[in-house]
């Protein structure tokens, strides 16, 4: 075995395979009419298929009543319903080596300044070091946010055991970290460390960010000024490059008063990305201040464009300005083979 | 907008064969190929394939008195279905079903003699990794299975697991690295 388990999970879910046969397709066809007709027309029954919680149907009301006033009373609490209120409590800092595996599969490399997302999976390589809220992650190790919570998942050493992995907890309660043997030291601890990104490719790296940002005041009068006007940035400028194939390279300019940053991204196997939308696109990450660094995405196999967007948001959680729209060809068509980005028009 | 319209479209259908079981016929052949290239990459064999597709459709038949409709629409509890059959098989089957199911996916190398080495080796390194999924317990099976095998998206395959997406991430990188494990002690040999 030469290649990680997910990489090869990943190859299987793309191979080709024999679509059914048309006799069996027709032969089953035949049997669930047969079955239709014997069956009574469905009740409608507002419950999931298992068979297990049918006898619990009275709890979901209840359970969902519960829920909901412990949502109004947990943002009573922190005062108010602000939308969108950005809470920096798992901050990705200091980030040295680091890989974020995003909820969606999208694998990120050194966000510094990303606030981690539920079920985001950070891994530090050989020579790295990050902090998240005031947990150190030391290399080799792998974080978990779960629950709210940066679990780290030290590795540990092989335990010799001939039965099945054990399952780990539920993700419905707390999962204890390192539930399950990690890999070695010294081996690549997670399966989403990608290839280190070449240098951009030439030609690659047309700068979409014309957005139209205030000009300063050229206040050149040499004449005593009671105070200098300050500079207003009203939106960020974002920049994107194509660094490697499949690896985008993101980054943008500090607007005045953001306390966070949203970064969206909608993307297209089959051609044209969506425009991304905010409120109403997938987030794809939020981030306390600019990359001091581009950011690295390593977008997965097959995608062939992508257009982002980013939104600066005050300490409210509302808008204060948005960047223009960038449109990444991440996979050019059969007659232009060389990859290149490009400035959304849109 | 296509999306939505082929969502209510959709939502109609189900209603349909909700009241008119013999309606259910249009959804079978909306999702047969998905259903089925789904069993098939995770089983390797094409009866294995059929019997899962075939009990799949029957249970969902049976069963859409029960569907409630969601976000996702009618797929990801179908693929709920095919990956629970999926999962019964292999606990039924036991370490047997590993070894059938490399077998099986050797001999589907062996049918591209033109393929190079390598990919007759790709094909063996994934056929191994099928086979240790057998392994695992039927939670990682069918995380596994949906999130890489099923043609999902990775909200469709959370749906499809009845988690948020974000609990299907961490599901699906506690049962990687369970994978891993088991590869490393030659579990699926």
């Amino acid at each position: 075995m030469t290649r990680d388990p997910r990489h090869l999970l990943e190859d299987a879910g793309a191979r080709d395979v024999p679509g059914p046969d048309a006799a069996f397709a027709d032969a089953l066809e035949a049997r669930l009419r047969a079955v239709a007709v014997s069956a009574p027309p469905a009740a409608p029954v507002a419950t999931a298929p298992t068979t297990r919680r049918q006898s619990f149907g009275w709890a979901r009301p209840m359970l969902a009543g519960l829920v909901a006033t412990a949502i109004v009373l947990a943002a009573i609490a922190q005062g108010g319903l602000a939308p969108q209120s950005p809470t920096p409590g798992l901050e990705l800092s200091a980030a040295v080596n680091v890989t974020v595996q995003l909820p969606d599969g999208t694998t990120v490399e050194n966000p510094e300044g990303m606030i981690l997302p539920e079920g985001a999976i950070v891994t530090v390589g050989e020579g790295g070091s990050a902090r998240i809220g005031n947990v150190t992650v030391n290399p080799g190790e792998t974080v978990v946010v779960h629950g709210g919570r940066a679990q780290v998942e030290r590795p540990r050493p092989s335990v010799s055991k001939t039965a099945a992995p054990t399952p780990s907890a539920g993700p419905q309660s707390a999962p204890p970290s390192g539930a399950i043997g990690s890999s070695e030291p010294g081996s690549s601890p997670d399966p989403s460390t990608p290839a280190e990104s070449a240098s951009p490719a030439p030609g690659t790296s047309a700068d979409p960010s014309a957005t139209p940002t205030p000009t300063p005041a050229a206040t050149a009068s040499p004449a005593p000024t009671p105070k200098p006007k300050p500079v207003v940035v009203l939106a960020p400028r974002l920049r994107v490059r194509l660094a490697a194939a499949h690896t985008i390279a993101v980054d943008w300019t500090r607007t005045a008063g953001a306390k966070s940053y949203v970064l969206l991204m909608t993307r297209s196997k089959v051609g044209v990305a969506p425009r991304p939308t905010y409120p109403g696109t997938r987030v794809l990450a939020t981030f306390s201040k600019p990359p001091a660094a581009a950011v690295q995405f390593v977008l997965a196999p097959g995608v062939v464009q992508v257009k982002l967007l980013v939104v600066a948001l005050d300490k409210n959680g509302h808008e204060l300005g948005r960047s223009r729209i960038v449109r990444v060809i991440v996979v050019a068509p059969v007659a232009t083979p060389s990859p290149s980005a490009s400035p959304s028009a849109n | 907008m296509d999306e939505y319209r082929d969502a209510e479209d959709e939502r109609a259908l189900v209603e349909r064969a909700r009241a008119d079981p013999s309606a259910f016929a249009e959804l079978y052949r909306r999702y047969l190929p998905r259903v089925h290239a789904f069993a098939y990459r995770r089983t390797g064999r094409v009866e294995a394939a059929e019997d899962i597709t075939s009990a799949a459709f029957e249970r969902a038949l049976r069963g859409l008195g029960q569907f409630q409709w969601q976000p996702g629409g009618f797929g990801p509890w179908l693929f709920r279905i095919v990956a629970n059959e999926l999962a019964d098989q292999y606990r039924q089957a036991g370490r047997a079903a590993s070894d059938r199911a490399r077998g099986a996916v050797r001999q589907l190398a062996a049918d591209h003699p033109d393929d190079p080495a390598e990919l007759v080796q790709a094909r063996d390194d994934v056929a191994e990794v099928l086979a240790a999924m057998n392994h695992l317990t039927p939670r990682y099976q069918k995380a596994l299975s949906l999130r890489y095998l099923s043609g999902l998206s990775a909200d469709e395959a959370a749906a499809a697991m009845g988690t948020s997406k974000a609990t299907m991430a961490v599901v699906v990188f506690r049962a990687t690295r369970a994978l891993r494990q088991v590869m490393r002690k030659g579990g699926s040999a």
